[in-house]
């Protein structure tokens, strides 16, 4: 009778501990992303041999940006007046990324220029009025695809966009209309854990077919003691004026960044 | 003799559960839950109990004193803020973060608690969002305590008479809709 009554009492502490796991992050179910993850390679969304699959339209505005470029103008990029990259191009990961999983959101976090993502998966939908932001909002599932108890891949979809938004340094251009829908495949490389692959498809209506690329990032296996901090407009030598760009020269006087550049109009100071 | 073989294993078992357990999960029912957003509930003066500027009557010593007066008189005869770090679209540091001149949020891990503070800061013109983490570690779970890691090199006290408002833009809109057949299906069932 002792003996049932022992049973008894154990079956209710599994219980209680059963209730309480209730209660708790599970962490063991989701992979262990902590830590430093660096870019590995050069922030440019083409990758070897790959063309992008821009439109004549959005072809042509390339072709005008990297001109402007070549004189010293920046054409369709916007990163040197301290814009925010947005998506798809914040993967490039400028800087170090720190990955923050917790249940209802999984926070992407990288001090560039507004480049922090929050990816949602408690299984919300799409909000009816939401304000484009560069970053857009997302909406992440974990799956398991190996079936060992143990999410190891999470998918996230982008949209809601705003602009105007480039894939890199080099004015590569998205669509102005900012109808841009980007799909993620996060997850570690097996045969090499130390390395993350984001496949980033990206639909645009500047592009002739959906274009799928992957990232991959190196993790620092050095404990993070310290994270930089990447203040843009800290000592930024461009400056915006009307719809042209410009020098601050080191003694701080405007400067032109063109050959044969115009000054500004001085209208006001009259 | 049957009945003591299976206590003893179901106890090992437990014992086992419990380690396995304690080892992997993180019993956030510990912490304090403050998900979600947080907002300012005063005014952008530092001590929100004061009137702003000279109101706010700082124990500056004399000499940051003079400086602060030179400041104001700045702002109150020549609209200039050319002392304020965040006209030049540069974040404003700690403590004046803290201000959270937009929402807030908290992320409670084991490890890291983060203060994310994102806000927008009205500079020349609309090219000028920043955002900011300040990650803390070694704090108290009840009382939030912590040991700050993130400053900026030139943090300033608030704007005080004058509190630029700091909005995201009016402009709104519905979410994309892609048209083309040839998209797949996004992972929330919309259609393109």
């Amino acid at each position: 009778m002792d003996y049932r009554k022992l049973l008894c009492a154990g079956a209710l502490a599994a219980l209680c501990a059963s209730t309480t796991g209730a209660l708790a992050f599970d962490e063991s179910i989701y992979p262990d992303w902590k830590g430093k993850w660096d870019r590995v390679g050069p922030p440019r969304w083409v990758q070897g041999k790959d063309v992008a699959p821009l439109n004549a339209e959005y072809a042509a505005i390339f072709a005008k940006t990297t001109a402007e470029q070549k004189a010293g103008g920046f054409g369709w990029e916007t990163s040197w007046m301290c814009m925010p990259p947005g998506m798809p191009r914040i993967m490039n990961a400028y800087e170090p990324m720190e990955i923050v999983i917790t249940p209802d959101t999984t926070h992407i976090l990288i001090s560039h220029i507004h480049d922090n993502r929050r990816i949602f998966t408690d299984g919300r939908d799409w909000p009816k009025d939401l304000e484009p932001s560069y970053k857009g909002y997302s909406i992440g599932k974990w799956l398991d695809t190996d079936g060992d108890g143990r999410y190891d891949t999470l998918v996230v979809e982008t949209r809601n966009m705003k602009g105007q938004r480039s894939y890199g340094t080099d004015g590569l251009p998205l669509a102005a209309d900012n109808r841009t829908i980007v799909q993620e495949r996060i997850y570690q490389d097996k045969a090499d854990p130390k390395f993350l692959l984001d496949e980033i498809t990206t639909f645009d209506d500047a592009l002739t077919r959906p274009w799928t690329i992957t990232k991959k990032y190196e993790h620092d296996p050095k404990p993070p003691v310290d994270w930089i901090e990447e203040v843009c407009a800290e000592n930024n030598p461009h400056i915006r004026v009307g719809h042209d760009n410009y020098m601050l020269s080191a003694d701080g006087l405007l400067m032109p960044s063109k050959p044969n550049q115009a000054p500004p109009s001085l209208k006001y100071f009259k | 003799m049957l009945y003591r073989a299976s206590i003893g294993t179901v106890a090992l078992l437990m014992a086992a559960a419990a380690a396995t357990s304690v080892a992997w999960a993180w019993d956030d029912a510990q912490y304090p839950d403050w998900k979600g957003e947080w907002f300012r509930a005063s005014p952008v003066q530092w001590d929100s109990t004061r009137r702003p500027g000279r109101g706010q009557q700082a124990p500056l010593t004399p000499q940051y004193q003079a400086i602060y007066e030179v400041r104001l008189a700045e702002q109150e005869k020549l609209g200039g803020q050319d002392y304020n770090p965040q006209v030049r679209c540069l974040p404003p540091g700690m403590p004046r973060a803290m201000i959270g001149y937009e929402p807030l949020e908290i992320i409670v891990t084991p490890d890291v608690t983060y203060m994310r503070l994102q806000y927008m800061q009205a500079g020349p013109g609309p090219w000028s969002r920043h955002s900011r983490d300040i990650r803390s570690g070694g704090g108290s779970t009840k009382t939030g305590t912590a040991a700050t890691t993130a400053r900026s090199r030139n943090p300033r006290l608030s704007r005080s008479a004058r509190g630029r408002e700091h909005r995201h833009s009016a402009r709104r809109r519905q979410p994309n809709h892609h048209q083309g057949a040839d998209f797949p299906r996004p992972i929330k069932g919309r259609t393109h």
